[in-house]
């Protein structure tokens, strides 16, 4: 079902429909809340807590209210209030970059290089300026494409697109000696 | 032909095979034409990779995310906004757009003034303008300066104080002193606030106490459902102090200290982070337009 559908059902009462809401954008949620917060298990709790805040906006936006933007807007005001609240939730852990590493590599040297490696990018991309950061993460953290990106961002593809430019050449200056396995995107 | 800057910006939609063949073809010409894309295209090609390759998307179990959103979930839905309440909105955004642009002093006088939908107005108030500021634009205690989704909103208070409301902000003018503005109540939203020391006191009266702010302040009063005394009221002091007072008493917050409270309860001071990204929160608002697609 459309967006407009399920926003039309949460405001008639239906709960349900605004979880799917949540499941469709749970990723979006997390990626852009670890743009602000730069942290793995705080972005998940700010995450939470703006589609808490999303949902109360709900009726003023409307059935036709730009859902991925909202999302983006309501976890950036989350974070901005995470301090005070930081004990109110317990965690969760549903979002984790171990796993993904895990699975990844087998020998332990390997995986030891690997993660050294992920562990730099991650850094690196962690020090980008937040709207390069949040488009990094929206298109390789929650794999969105590059309309999508720009639907949220309330933007251009094309903008997406110098966002990216400029964050994958600041990446490649401060990771000079990282060598990428030459690869097609 | 493009140029430079234009074909940099294509880059990342031509490595993801996204651009339509004229651009593609294009972005080929003067990348091979010229020697600064080519090595800029190197970098980012090699940079964009080092993103494919060490930077894996998140694992994430999105039921159990599910259930933890819908534990925190209200039991009451959402409150309902009739269409008409947001056009008229819209429509009283528009009307103060027109008076603005007509600089026919058209907010003078009580009454709510919206700014909603992407208005970037400078309100004058007061004797002084800035060369920013609108003539005749002047507001008066009564007036209600609501930001809509979007809007920004600048004003200045004679020669003491310059304040500045970000999106979803809503502040009531309140009360004078001097012949010029010097009470105002937040309820919502982020407002900054630039108060010349020695002239005069700005008092910004929020859900969680009354501040009076000398100096260069930033105070954000959030709507949260985790905070079960109410809307949660932040402060920032970047230089000067801000007293602020509540039922407990009077507590003073001075330059790169930063003071959190939900109301009725005393404030949490802590110093402001240092962080790397600090002001980055500044070029967010430069990326979401002020002129964002309208449902």
């Amino acid at each position: 079902m459309e967006d407009s559908g399920l926003i039309a059902a949460t405001l008639d009462g239906d709960r349900q429909a605004f979880l799917v809401l949540v499941g469709r954008y749970a990723p979006l949620a997390v990626a852009a809340a670890y743009s602000f917060a730069r942290d793995i298990e705080v972005a998940e709790e700010v995450a939470a807590s703006g589609l808490v805040l999303a949902y109360g906006r709900l009726g003023a936006e409307g059935e036709r209210c730009n859902m991925p933007a909202l999302v983006v807007k309501s976890v950036r005001l989350a974070h901005r209030s995470w301090g005070m609240n930081k004990q109110a939730g317990k965690k969760l852990k549903a979002v984790s970059w171990m796993k993904a590493l895990d699975e990844s590599k087998s020998s332990t040297a390997r995986r030891e290089r690997f993660m050294n490696s992920t562990r730099r990018v991650r850094d690196a991309v962690n020090r980008l300026p937040v709207p390069q950061r949040l488009a990094v993460n929206l298109r390789f953290m929650a794999g969105m494409s590059y309309r999508d990106v720009a639907r949220a961002l309330r933007t251009k593809p094309e903008a997406v697109s110098a966002l990216l430019v400029k964050g994958s050449a600041t990446l490649r200056k401060k990771l000079i000696d990282l060598e990428p396995r030459e690869r097609t995107s | 032909m493009i140029s430079c800057p234009e074909a940099r910006d294509l880059m990342v939609l031509y490595m993801g095979g996204l651009l339509d063949p004229l651009r593609r073809v294009q972005l080929e010409g003067h990348v091979d034409a010229c020697a600064d894309c080519q090595q800029e295209y190197e970098a980012v090609r090699l940079g964009y990779q080092l993103i494919l390759e060490f930077y894996p998307p998140v694992e994430m179990d999105v039921e159990g995310f599910v259930a933890k959103v819908d534990g925190l979930l209200p039991d009451e839905p959402p409150p309902k906004v009739p269409a008409a309440a947001r056009w008229l909105v819209a429509l009283a955004g528009f009307a103060l757009l027109l008076g603005l642009a007509a600089s026919a002093g058209s907010l003078v006088g009580a009454g709510e003034v919206s700014a909603t939908g992407g208005l970037a107005g400078v309100l004058r108030m007061g004797g002084e303008h800035s060369s920013k500021a609108q003539k005749h634009a002047r507001l008066y205690p009564g007036d209600t300066v609501d930001t809509g989704s979007d809007g920004t909103c600048i004003f200045v208070i004679g020669r003491y104080a310059r304040v500045t409301l970000l999106d979803d902000t809503s502040v009531r003018l309140i009360g004078s002193r001097g012949g010029l503005l010097a009470d105002l109540e937040i309820d919502a939203g982020d407002m900054k606030a630039v108060v010349q020391r020695g002239l005069q006191t700005l008092t910004v009266f929020t859900p969680a106490g009354r501040m009076k702010v000398t100096g260069t302040a930033r105070i954000q009063v959030t709507p949260d459902a985790h905070s079960p005394g109410g809307p949660l009221v932040s402060l920032e002091v970047n230089s000067g102090t801000v007293e602020w007072a509540g039922e407990w008493g009077l507590d003073t917050i001075v330059a790169d200290m930063r003071a959190e409270a939900t109301p009725g309860s005393r404030p949490l001071i802590q110093p402001m982070p240092a962080s790397p990204g600090q002001g980055d929160e500044e070029i967010l608002y430069e990326m979401f337009p002020e002129t964002s697609e309208q449902p």
